[in-house]
């Protein structure tokens, strides 16, 4: 609408303006889907997407696929254009605060358009800042660590067919990354965690986003119960073998240890997946139970490495699908050896226990973490 | 004579002053993407009215705003106090900075302001009224026509944030997690940052670029530039006699390992396993630790694991 001026003329000043306005109410929209999804106060738009299933995802990007697809929302609100999936260091103008990962949208309201950059940051948590224990489970030594004076930041799931894909895509200075892409399985989802990477790859794929590989630190520590959650100094370290409790005997592989029980369930495989839950219809994911700091996929699932300072010949989580609910593997701190280049039984080392079935090849996942300045 | 009414009132509601429409334009079009505000007029504050100095500019505010092309152009909102007259806001885009210019550059006026309260996102910790949202400024006053309340959003400055148990980790800005610029001009080739480190640096080799530094007497002798680092950065111990200052890297963290940084343990930690309260870094200093049979040595600027 054209509004009229003092003298009576046409301001087109006046639509510019209305459109910024309009604008940056779009902007603010977009924000809310994308921090939580098509949910709460934006769930009007669910109609909008009547084949996402990602609906209610938070940062989703085929959530803003569709919004950017609709009629509908675009002459509700704005239209959308993605830009770029992956927006790291490496493709930011000098202006942008440099993030480690974001997705960029392009924004437009008539004549009015903007940029607007999405930080991918839906799957991470903040590890609490207090004293924990150093050494593994397995060792009669403790020491200390802690983070009163550093701030990290943890994947809270491990990385996915997709992230890799989309790495590959950008960082075009890496030459194995068509080697990469042939070899991942054309069957995957990309929502499936990537289980066929060399260990230097794994850390070039972090170190591409601005993080680190996960170290047995960072992940014990977000992952071993804290107990006593009111004092973060505490005079003993805790080193609980269980993310659900700090006590030895409870919780559901105690039990099925104990012989308490002893057949495998859907709600136990919701919590460890081991190997009898491949025989277990309709389980929902593979990623277990939440730590107390937020961390999945600490217990069964998919086998994990990690960078271990103190004993590097402990760096694997055995602890997944390859083993039944009974092995000493299920536990936290507890750690195997895997030599990172291959994917054969020979490279890995599982000390006392073998799997009990012969697989032909293994597979390994990751995450990432990073450190953040206040 | 009742279709009359209506369209009388509908004409009044429609009508704006140009200078008025220019003014919030100019604004809207550009201060939303600024990076940094700074230069408000002491006297500023959310719950007065401004009054003094009668018949005098004084400056609200200057933006650094970044263009099209990516250069930073300046812009101040003034504000002329009524004296006789009423008072104006004026809006000033200029190459240089505004801070002690109210009259050259592209101006935009905005007259017959009277009782301006200006609003700020550092005077937010003291709003507690709802209809005002953290991260914006708003200006609020009194025109002919009635009174007015003007909102413009400030995406890109940076807020204070709580990092704490289950906290959001995205950055807090206005709208959190969220970056806004002006959409680049694709006929000019856009300045990358420049990035630092190569994947295969380490210390070891003494490749690994310096990212963060602080001296022995706690002087910051390397400003942090760890975000400019092309493969993540990484903590090690110094030399600094101070806590919390660290040295940092860019590149792959390979702490622990030999002739490589020993991984900080944090000083709480390191106190139990009996640190000294002077040195920090010194051969056997237990504020790092290292592969099992390695042991932690101060090599005169970091400590490492030999």
């Amino acid at each position: 609408m054209f509004y009229l001026t003092r003298g009576g003329k046409l301001e087109g000043d006046v639509q510019v303006r209305d459109d910024y306005r309009r604008l940056y109410q779009s902007i603010e929209l977009v924000q809310e889907i994308w921090t939580t999804g098509l949910r709460d106060k934006v769930k009007d738009y669910l109609t909008l997407c009547p084949e996402e299933k990602s609906l209610t995802e938070k940062c989703s990007l085929n959530l803003l696929n569709c919004l950017s697809k609709s009629e509908e929302f675009s002459k509700q609100q704005a239209k959308i254009s993605i830009v770029k999936e992956l927006v790291t260091k490496a493709s930011h103008h000098e202006v942008i605060v440099p993030f480690s990962e974001s997705i960029e949208i392009e924004i437009r309201n008539k004549e009015a358009s903007v940029s607007v950059f999405l930080e991918k940051s839906c799957s991470e948590i903040y590890l609490p800042r207090r004293m924990y224990a150093l050494e593994d489970t397995t060792s009669r030594k403790y020491s200390w660590w802690d983070n009163f004076k550093r701030h990290f930041i943890l994947q809270t799931d491990t990385v996915s067919v997709g992230d890799v894909k989309r790495w590959l895509k950008y960082d075009t200075s890496f030459k194995q990354g068509d080697e990469i892409l042939k070899s991942i399985d054309s069957k995957l989802k990309d929502d499936s965690p990537i289980l066929n990477l060399k260990y230097e790859e794994m850390e070039r794929f972090c170190s591409f986003h601005g993080k680190q590989i996960m170290s047995v630190d960072l992940f014990d520590a977000a992952s071993m119960h804290p107990g006593d959650l009111s004092t973060d100094r505490m005079k003993f370290p805790l080193r609980s073998i269980w993310p659900w409790d700090y006590k030895k005997k409870v919780g559901l592989i105690w039990e099925y240890r104990s012989g308490k029980k002893d057949k495998v369930e859907l709600d136990d495989c919701k919590k460890v997946f081991s190997s009898e839950c491949l025989k277990v219809e309709n389980v929902p994911n593979r990623e277990g139970v939440y730590t107390w700091s937020g961390l999945r996929s600490v217990l069964g699932g998919e086998m994990e490495v990690f960078r271990n300072s103190l004993y590097p010949r402990r760096n694997l989580k055995a602890s997944s699908h390859y083993f039944d609910l009974k092995s000493n593997w299920h536990e936290l701190g507890r750690r195997a050896y895997w030599d990172g280049l291959g994917l054969a039984l020979h490279n890995f080392n599982f000390r006392f226990e073998d799997p009990s079935e012969v697989f032909n090849q293994f597979g390994v996942t990751f995450r990432c973490a990073r450190e953040v300045l206040e | 004579m009742k279709w009359l009414m209506t369209f009388l009132l509908l004409m009044t509601s429609c009508v704006e002053k140009s200078g008025k429409v220019d003014f919030e334009t100019s604004i809207l079009k550009n201060v939303p993407f600024a990076l940094k505000i700074d230069g408000v007029f002491p006297g500023i504050n959310k719950d007065l009215e401004i009054k003094t100095p009668p018949n005098t500019w004084i400056r609200v505010f200057q933006a650094e705003v970044p263009n099209q092309n990516g250069e930073i152009i300046f812009h101040c909102v003034y504000y002329k106090v009524p004296g006789k007259e009423a008072g104006v806001l004026r809006h000033i885009e200029s190459n240089e900075s505004c801070l002690g210019n109210y009259k050259s550059g592209k101006v935009f006026d905005w007259t017959g302001i009277n009782q301006l309260k200006v609003w700020l996102p550092e005077f937010e910790r003291k709003i507690f009224d709802k209809t005002l949202k953290p991260g914006r400024f708003y200006l609020t006053g009194r025109e002919e026509v009635g009174d007015f309340f003007f909102e413009v959003p400030l995406f890109n400055l940076n807020l204070e944030r709580k990092l704490e148990r289950h906290a959001s980790t995205f950055s807090s800005r206005m709208l959190k997690g969220v970056f806004v610029a002006k959409k680049r001009n694709p006929n000019v080739k856009s300045q990358q940052v420049k990035l630092v480190g190569d994947f295969e640096d380490n210390y070891r080799d003494r490749t690994a670029k310096v990212c963060h530094e602080y001296s022995k007497d706690c002087k910051e002798t390397t400003s942090n530039s760890c975000e400019t680092c092309r493969f993540g950065w990484y903590s090690a111990v110094g030399i600094s006699t101070c806590e919390g200052q660290f040295t940092r890297f860019c590149g792959v963290n390979k702490c622990g390992q030999r002739g490589m940084p020993a991984c900080p343990r944090g000083i709480e930690s390191a106190r139990r396993m009996g640190l000294d309260n002077i040195m920090l870094c010194y051969d056997g200093s237990p504020l790092g630790y290292c592969e099992a049979g390695l042991k932690t040595v101060c090599d005169g600027k970091i400590l490492v694991c030999l």
